[in-house]
């Protein structure tokens, strides 16, 4: 298949269906389409379902929504609403598809086996004319639906927000409410509980080490505390390639180290630690590990490091090779990632730009050997070593300062209020075990770095409070964030606690608008992926019987995501030889290629199932941030790219079909 | 050619398909099982040509494959091989249905659906201006004999004789040149069946062709201009209905009040010349006819609604 073909797969194929499915094939019954007829048919289409009494449904629903809300156990106020509306979207998401499916997958074999197909088709009304108003009719089921879902959910979510703000003003009338939970519940009160914002989120969460005191050109990291990955791409030529017979492979570090700057003193008998690295290699998305430490060896012998075979690389010794059946089975994957872990709180190391090479080293002709050297795809990243809630964040010590970079990109002109930009900030908490019941909070301290003008507004941080998973508010001044790209700069002020941090800990709130409109633009959302839904009932109800319809519409529906939640990436072959036959080479090689195959077969017909994910907006509307006008449009191509082939093929079906019974 | 010996198709065969109301050569439906496998031969060569204006009765006993002969020709179905045209384009066109009316065995419609409803639903279907369809739907619903009352009723509360009313009616909301009418008295009343047949004949009158399937002979043998008769799938005879149920190598006389020596007279006399004697060609019924077909062919015995592929 030509590079571009490949690459556009799904639209190639969509695009294909379609031309000759409606434009070629049917381009009569195109010339003559007629909307009344259309209309008429979706009418009647739609008189059915209701006759069949599908809205009755809906008050099952509210029923469930209601009660499951009572049930709820809401840490606060503003909690509750949450939760509200995601029973709510919950609840009106799920009896939307079911009706959808069910309708779309029955009302076709319900006409064929009732024979009223017989006087339809045999009217001026062409194959192409039924589709269409057969999928009209199935949309008005699901417009009706959401609308009355639409409504109670306004109803039932003001009814709750009214009764929770009373709530809300009688906890703050009270005189010992704890000062951050008043913070936090004035906001509310302010605010109203119902809302919805536009949010941006960071592009990324990089962790690094600050000297304090010094500047931040430098990249250190902190021993102990964080790491650093880069990501290396190669192929089978360095394994395949004659001239490179009989090659070692080794991973190379340039780190320079330095001692923390105030080093507190050791207990007594307890040596110094040695600088060093431990070295892991993982997958491309660095989330899996492939290769542990125990599988590397130390490329020079005779370290002062205890723990003899283990790869842990004292600096400045050169580097780990890597054995050579890795390094074809890495190379057969293609894509790795070095993890740099260094060791010991009590030293720093440089991160430049080019901190490890992989060395080919080959023996030449007159014994000396002939090296190439193959760097990382792009500079590393550094981050903080991964805790439960995220990477974590610590305090100072030794004089060493660690920091959180959240990098924000295009940021258009946000909001402000009193010349001040709001943020919102959610982290988790780890406190140390003896300082659980003492009360101290636990503080960050917020500053911003201007990338496009280089400055950093370090002179007067925010600080911040914060509890383990409540949001908390913060506001920096409107003259940090001038320019569309900067850094929020995140520090843990507090010696006993750590933070975990993800990318969307710290969210910046650009706008606000009405709730009501964000939740017409929830019901949107579903209502495209309702009629996704019925179109891919009703194409599967044109060959089918019903109830294997059913199925096989939620087979095509949550396949994709099923074989996402398997999580086989690339090199997901090697793994598996890995497994089944580590020490056999020959076997290793069959057993890969076959689950290779095997897996880009899955990959090809997983990639023309639809992806659902653009759908998934619960969590958002949850949030209170405002949903874009501009994801309507990943639902919307879903839905061409997808709907519209299925379209035309349940069209060419039906023109092919003898609808008597 | 069997017993009933082709008398006088009425048309010739060499006519051309553009001209007829339904013309068809050859034409066969065999239904298969889900592997693909023949079950049943239900139409086997059927050569039929149906002028316009005409109106035409399709006979058989039961599962001879009349309605799959008109299945076939309005695309319901497709054809094993052989080929159809209705109205002078091949079956299956859909602009052709604009022309045609079309009432099933059944009736078979949306049954939460009221009278007037369903009528101004299929209006739609063939784009009839709501204007027209205001007017033309109560005078339709009056033809059909359904009173006020009935056709602000749900279908599913229709009895047989009123849903076969409706479905007549829907038939006939676009003025169709070709109206097919698969038994259309099954289920109506004796006036029903009377205005049936007026209504069949009034509309020989505007010149439309009807394709009436049927088992009640006496109604066919009333309204029909020409028939055809079918049996497991075979046509067995065609042609104009007088024709066929004349018996012509026997003269009957009739005479009344006569003597055996008057007869015998008589039979002198006619001997010599003729004088107030009545010759005429006798007639049996077409209900004798259909069942001397059928007994020739299964010899009297046994079941005749099977056939095999
Ligand atoms: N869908 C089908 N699948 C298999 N066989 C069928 C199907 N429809 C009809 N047949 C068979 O085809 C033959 C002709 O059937 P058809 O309905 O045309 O008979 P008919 O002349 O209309 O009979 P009736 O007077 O009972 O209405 C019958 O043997 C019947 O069993
Ligand atoms: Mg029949």
């Amino acid at each position: 298949m030509p590079e571009f073909i490949a690459a556009n797969f799904a639209w190639f194929l969509a695009s294909l269906i379609i031309l000759v499915g409606v434009f070629l094939y049917g381009f009569a019954d195109i010339t003559r389409l007629s909307v009344g007829r259309v209309w008429a048919i979706g009418g009647v289409c739609f008189r059915d379902a209701i006759r069949r009494k599908v809205l009755w449904v809906t008050p099952l629903a509210m029923l469930g929504v209601v009660v499951v809300s009572m049930l709820q156990h809401p840490v606060d106020q503003p909690d509750a609403i949450r939760q509200t509306i995601k029973f709510c979207f919950f609840a009106s998401g799920l009896v939307v598809t079911i009706i959808a499916l069910i309708v779309a997958a029955t009302n076709l074999p319900r006409d064929i086996e009732s024979r009223v197909v017989f006087t339809i088709v045999t009217k001026p009304v062409t194959r192409l004319e039924i589709v269409l108003g057969k999928i009209v009719g199935f949309a008005r089921v699901s417009a009706a639906m959401l609308l009355i879902m639409g409504l109670f959910t306004w109803g039932y979510l003001h009814l709750r927000a009214w009764y929770l703000g009373k709530q809300i003003s009688w906890t703050l009338a009270s005189p010992q409410l704890d000062p951050a939970q008043r913070e936090w519940l004035q906001h509310f009160e302010d605010e109203g509980l119902l809302f919805s914002q536009t949010i941006y989120t960071p592009v990324r969460l990089a962790q690094y080490s600050d000297i304090q005191n010094s500047s931040i050109s430098k990249l250190f990291i902190l021993g102990g505390a964080q790491d650093a990955i880069a990501t290396f791409v190669i192929d089978r030529s360095i394994i395949d390639d004659p001239s490179l017979a009989g090659s070692t492979y080794r991973l190379v570090y340039r780190i320079p180290y330095q001692s923390a700057p105030k080093l507190s003193p050791l207990p007594a008998g307890v040596p110094e630690p040695h600088p060093s690295i431990t070295t892991v290699i993982l997958n491309g998305q660095a989330d899996q590990t492939l290769v542990s430490p125990q599988q590397l060896t130390r490329a020079v012998a005779g370290t002062s490091d205890p723990s003899a075979g283990i790869a842990r690389l004292d600096l400045p010794n050169p580097g780990v090779d890597i054995p050579t059946g890795i390094m074809s089975q890495l190379a057969n994957i293609g894509t790795f990632t070095v993890q740099m872990i260094p060791s010991s709180e009590r030293y720093l190391y440089e991160i430049t730009s080019d901190p490890v090479a992989l060395q080919v080293i080959t023996p030449g002709p007159d014994g000396q050997p002939v090296v190439r050297e193959l760097l990382p795809k792009a500079p590393p990243l550094t981050r903080g070593s991964v805790g439960r809630s995220g990477q974590q964040l610590r305090s100072a010590e030794n004089g060493v300062e660690p920091l959180a970079i959240f990098r924000f990109l295009d940021v258009q002109k946000p909001r402000t209020i009193n010349g001040k930009v709001p943020f919102e900030l959610k982290v988790g908490v780890d406190r140390s075990a003896a300082d659980t019941d003492t009360g101290d909070k636990t503080t960050l301290e917020i500053t911003v770095a201007d990338r496009v003008k280089g400055k950093h507004f370090s002179e007067q941080p925010v600080l911040v409070n914060v509890e383990n998973r409540r949001t908390a508010f913060f506001t920096v001044p409107a003259e940090w964030i001038e320019n569309d790209d900067f850094d929020v700069v995140i520090k843990n002020r507090s010696p006993n606690s750590t933070v975990g941090l993800i990318p969307s800990s710290v969210l910046l709130v650009a706008d606000r608008e009405p709730f009501v409109i964000n939740l017409l633009k929830g019901l949107g959302v579903l209502w495209l992926f309702s009629l996704l839904v019925a179109i891919i009932a009703f194409f599967c109800s044109t060959f089918l019987s019903w109830p294997i319809a059913v199925v096989l519409s939620l087979l095509i529906l949550l396949g994709r995501w099923t074989w996402m939640q398997l999580d086989t990436g690339s090199g997901f072959g090697a793994q598996v030889a890995n497994e089944f036959a580590g020490n056999n080479p020959g076997l290793a090689r069959v057993v890969s290629g076959s689950v290779d195959a095997l897996t880009s077969g899955f990959n090809l017909i997983t990639s023309v199932l639809p992806d659902i994910s653009p759908f998934g907006i619960v969590e958002q509307i949850e949030r209170g941030s405002t949903i874009a006008w501009s994801q309507f449009l990943p639902p919307l191509t879903v839905l061409g790219l997808f709907g519209l082939p299925l379209i035309a093929l349940a069209y060419v079906i039906l023109r092919n079909k003898e609808v008597a019974p | 050619m069997t017993a009933a010996t082709e008398l006088n198709p009425g048309v010739s065969d060499s006519i051309n398909p553009t001209d007829a109301a339904v013309y068809t050569r050859q034409l066969t439906k065999i239904y298969s099982d889900f592997w693909g496998r023949p079950k049943v031969r239900a139409l086997d060569s059927l050569d039929l040509t149906i002028q316009r204006g005409e109106v035409f009765g399709l006979l058989g006993p039961n599962g001879s494959g009349k309605s799959t002969t008109i299945k076939l020709l309005l695309g319901l179905i497709f054809p094993t091989s052989g080929e159809a045209y209705i109205l002078g384009k091949k079956c299956g066109a859909t602009d052709i249905n604009s022309r045609i009316g079309f009432l099933p065995e059944e009736s078979y419609l949306y049954r939460f659906l009221n009278g007037e409803e369903t009528l101004y639903f299929y209006g739609r279907l063939f784009k009839i201006p709501h204007r027209d369809l205001k007017k033309r739907v109560p005078l339709l619903l009056d033809t059909v004999g359904l009173d006020a009352k009935a056709r602000k009723r749900k279908l599913r509360e229709y009895s047989k004789g009123m849903a076969r009313r409706i479905g007549l009616a829907q038939a006939l909301i676009n003025d169709p040149e070709l109206i097919l009418l698969d038994e259309p008295t099954t289920g109506l009343d004796p006036i029903g069946t009377r205005e049936m047949k007026d209504l069949i004949l009034s509309l020989k009158q505007q010149g439309k062709t009807v394709i009436l399937c049927s088992h009640l002979l006496a109604d066919v043998q009333d309204v029909c201009d020409r028939i055809t008769i079918l049996f497991r799938g075979k046509r067995q005879t065609l042609g104009h209905v007088k024709d066929l149920l004349q018996v012509k190598d026997i003269t009957q006389i009739e005479a009344q009040g006569l003597t055996p020596v008057q007869i015998q007279e008589l039979r002198d006399y006619i001997r010599r010349m003729g004088a107030q004697v009545q010759i005429t060609h006798p007639t049996t019924t077409l209900e004798d006819l259909f069942i001397k077909i059928v007994r020739d062919q299964t010899g009297g015995v046994g079941s005749y609604t099977s056939s095999d592929a």
